[in-house]
């Protein structure tokens, strides 16, 4: 899951990085309101994380202007204002939630994925495809009652084509989300690591779960299909 | 008792004391104007009177035939008396009243009582030739004319009895008028009162409604200047807590959230260095902000707290400069300082040092790499003052946003970031400048900045002369 933390303080920013990253998350930074708002409106990310006292353009006017352009990006407002009129002005201009500095990281962490899985109409935090179990809080993964360990790019691969289950997730998705746009990642790593987590959770059961559709991408659903023979394996 | 009623029992009371003094006046000149008339009448009774005069030795009398007789019978209330030089009644008229009136001692007018009736008397001493011919040496004669009172006591009666109906009638109305009068004048200060009363903490925008250009209307305009002035104070002070709990809060969700970083899972030894080293960073900034607010508090309770005593501003200047050698070696920045003389302010050596830190902090901090600053103390006797200038030669202030650098936690946006393209602190909480205006205040003095952009900045602080003992 891809994220973009607006910030514009530089200890606070690097923390952000840090704790996000660790809690699984992809995380692109902008330290003033004019560039948060350029990359927001630009790039697609799951959630963003916003601070209303920037520099150049003011949070609740980023905001204002992002949902202008019809970006619906789930927006949770991080900031020191804790006066019940501010929490009302930022979620009445678009903000989905309100933390107020100082927060605990995992909190945080908490509730940016109640945020995206919400943005995905999950209801829990475990998603549930036939006997697979994806526990997005945990970061665990079962298959019928089984545990399956999963590497952190893998895991968030499987957290992507099951927050969007049932839909097709384009090679392109995969790459902005998972690897950020790295340039340095060939586009036929997405296709590795697809094929990698197949076998991790397809392997030795009759119902196939990860689908590929050709010229267009993947899909998580419950539903037979060919078996698929992973490059460089 | 409220101010309606105040108002109109005081309207009320100077009202009936002016109408009292009218009555009084009035029936005062009414009784002496009709006693006057009165008087002229009896003085020509009288000298009408001596002219019908017969004498004969032994007895004086009135031709019985006489017209003037007519006026003096029983019944009219009118009398006379008619005296020798030596005082001994010669002749009265046919009727006198009862009990009879003795003859006056005295010339001119006086009034007396006679079985209760009251009477006006006039005494005069007149010389009458003895015969019709007019031959003959004069014969003194003392005539007393006296009249009943009764017209013009009825008369005044009548007076009184109409003063004391239409007075308190007039008072009446008067009252009414009054009272409309004080709820019309009033009517504006409810509707002020009533703004005023829905203008609360919570809603400092709404105003009185003005209209027109009367005292009311200033009093309106008054109110809403101070309400405008209040708004002012509130939004400060609310902007100010929002600014300071900003300043407060990210650093401490810094070392509150590398806290839980470090807590959350086994990490390696660098890993928890570089966590450390931001709680570290984020306390020394915490620390900063702490100590500026604090500075700024010492500069607000001001005037009174103030050591004063005699300082040189150059050497206040001298001191600051020392203290911020090391920043300006590190940034490359040299410094420059001179001073024509000693520059003698009364102040407070600790809070001015302070502020030559703060400007000269930031004249080093927004310089650019092997630019220079330069501090300048000038005594100018004629304006009774001291200037002190540093400029620098860095990145310069936005016009726009010049009015505003003396402001509370105010960061020109290019610095808003404290890091710089480097990643170097540039340090601070948008402070330090609210600092240098907070002391040049409590002296008496002020500050102001020139600045362009790309060039640098000149800031200059002004501060009363000392004169005292400028000899030594």
């Amino acid at each position: 899951m891809r994220t973009l933390v607006i910030e514009d303080d530089p200890q606070l920013q690097k923390l952000l990085r840090r704790g996000l990253a660790e809690g699984g998350l992809s995380v692109d930074t902008a330290a003033d309101g004019e560039t948060g708002l350029h990359l927001a409106a630009a790039e697609s990310y799951d959630a963003i994380v916003l601070d209303l006292m920037l520099p150049k353009l003011a949070g609740l006017e980023l905001l204002r202007e992002l949902r202008a352009r019809g970006r619906n990006t789930p927006v949770l407002i991080l900031t020191a204002r804790d006066a019940l009129a501010d929490k009302i002005a930022g979620l009445d201009r678009g903000a989905d939630d309100y933390l107020t500095k100082p927060f605990a990281v995992a909190e945080l962490l908490a509730r940016l994925r109640a945020l995206i899985r919400r943005d995905h109409r999950a209801a829990s935090a475990t998603l549930v495809i036939a006997d697979l179990e994806v526990d997005l809080a945990a970061r665990r993964v079962r298959r019928a009652g089984r545990s399956i360990e999963l590497p952190a790019k893998q895991f968030a691969l499987l957290e992507l084509l099951a927050l969007h289950r049932g839909q097709i997730v384009t090679r392109t998705q995969i790459y902005d989300k998972i690897y950020d746009g790295d340039a340095d990642t060939l586009s036929n790593v997405v296709d590795v690591h697809v094929c990698r987590l197949r076998e991790a959770v397809d392997r030795g059961f009759a119902l196939r779960l990860i689908h590929t559709v050709r010229g267009q991408g993947y899909l998580l659903v419950a539903k037979e299909d060919e078996a698929c023979r992973c490059a460089g394996d | 008792m409220s101010l309606r009623w105040r108002l109109i029992a005081l309207y009320a009371a100077i009202l009936g004391a002016v109408l009292a003094v009218f009555a009084f006046v009035l029936t005062q000149r009414l009784h002496e104007d009709l006693l006057a008339a009165l008087d002229r009448e009896l003085v020509m009774r009288a000298r009408a009177l001596a002219a019908e005069l017969e004498f004969e030795p032994g007895r004086w009398f009135v031709e019985s035939s006489s017209e003037l007789l007519a006026d003096y019978r029983a019944g009219a209330r009118h009398y006379f008396l008619a005296a020798d030089d030596a005082g001994v009644v010669m002749v009265g008229s046919p009727s006198l009243p009862s009990p009879a009136p003795t003859f006056p001692t005295t010339l001119g007018s006086r009034e007396l009582s006679l079985g209760g009736e009251h009477y006006r008397e006039i005494n005069l001493a007149l010389s009458q030739p003895p015969d019709e011919e007019g031959s003959g040496a004069p014969i003194a004669v003392r005539v007393a004319v006296g009249t009943s009172l009764t017209g013009v006591e009825s008369a005044m009666a009548s007076m009184r009895a109409q003063l004391w109906t239409i007075g308190p009638a007039m008072l009446l109305l008067s009252m009414l008028g009054g009272f409309l009068l004080v709820a019309r004048a009033l009517r504006p200060i409810e509707d002020i009162t009533r703004a005023a009363e829905r203008i609360s903490a919570a809603d400092l925008s709404r105003r009185i409604d003005v209209r027109g250009t009367d005292e009311l209307a200033r009093l309106g305009r008054t109110l809403n200047a101070a309400f405008a002035r209040l708004q002012g104070a509130f939004e400060r002070e609310r902007r100010f807590t929002a600014d300071a709990s900003h300043e407060l809060r990210t650093p401490l969700a810094v070392i509150a959230g590398n806290a839980e970083l470090a807590q959350s899972r086994e990490r390696s030894a660098p890993e928890l260095r570089e966590l450390f080293a931001d709680v570290a960073a984020a306390s020394a900034q915490m620390q900063k902000t702490v100590e500026d607010m604090l500075a700024l508090a010492r500069a607000d309770s001001g005037v009174a707290a103030l050591q004063r005593q005699r300082v040189s501003l150059a050497a206040v200047a001298d001191a600051a400069l020392r203290l911020q050698r090391p920043l300006s070696e590190q940034r490359a920045v040299t410094i420059t300082s001179g001073a024509s003389d000693h520059g003698f302010v009364r102040g407070d050596p600790a809070l001015l040092r302070e502020l030559v830190v703060n400007l000269l902090g930031n004249a080093i901090r927004y310089n650019r790499s092997g630019g220079s600053v330069t501090v300048r103390v000038r005594t100018d006797s004629a304006n009774d003052c001291v200037a002190l200038t540093v400029a620098d030669t860095g990145i310069g202030i936005r016009a726009e946003d010049l009015p505003r650098v003396f402001d509370r936690f105010f960061r020109a946006d290019a610095a808003r970031s404290r890091g710089d393209d480097n990643g170097e602190d540039r340090g601070g909480a948008g402070l330090g400048l609210a600092i240098v205006k907070g002391i040049a205040e409590a002296h008496g003095g002020r500050v102001t900045v020139a600045s362009e952009l790309g060039v640098g900045s000149s800031f200059t602080v002004t501060l009363p002369l000392d004169h005292e003992a400028t000899g030594d």
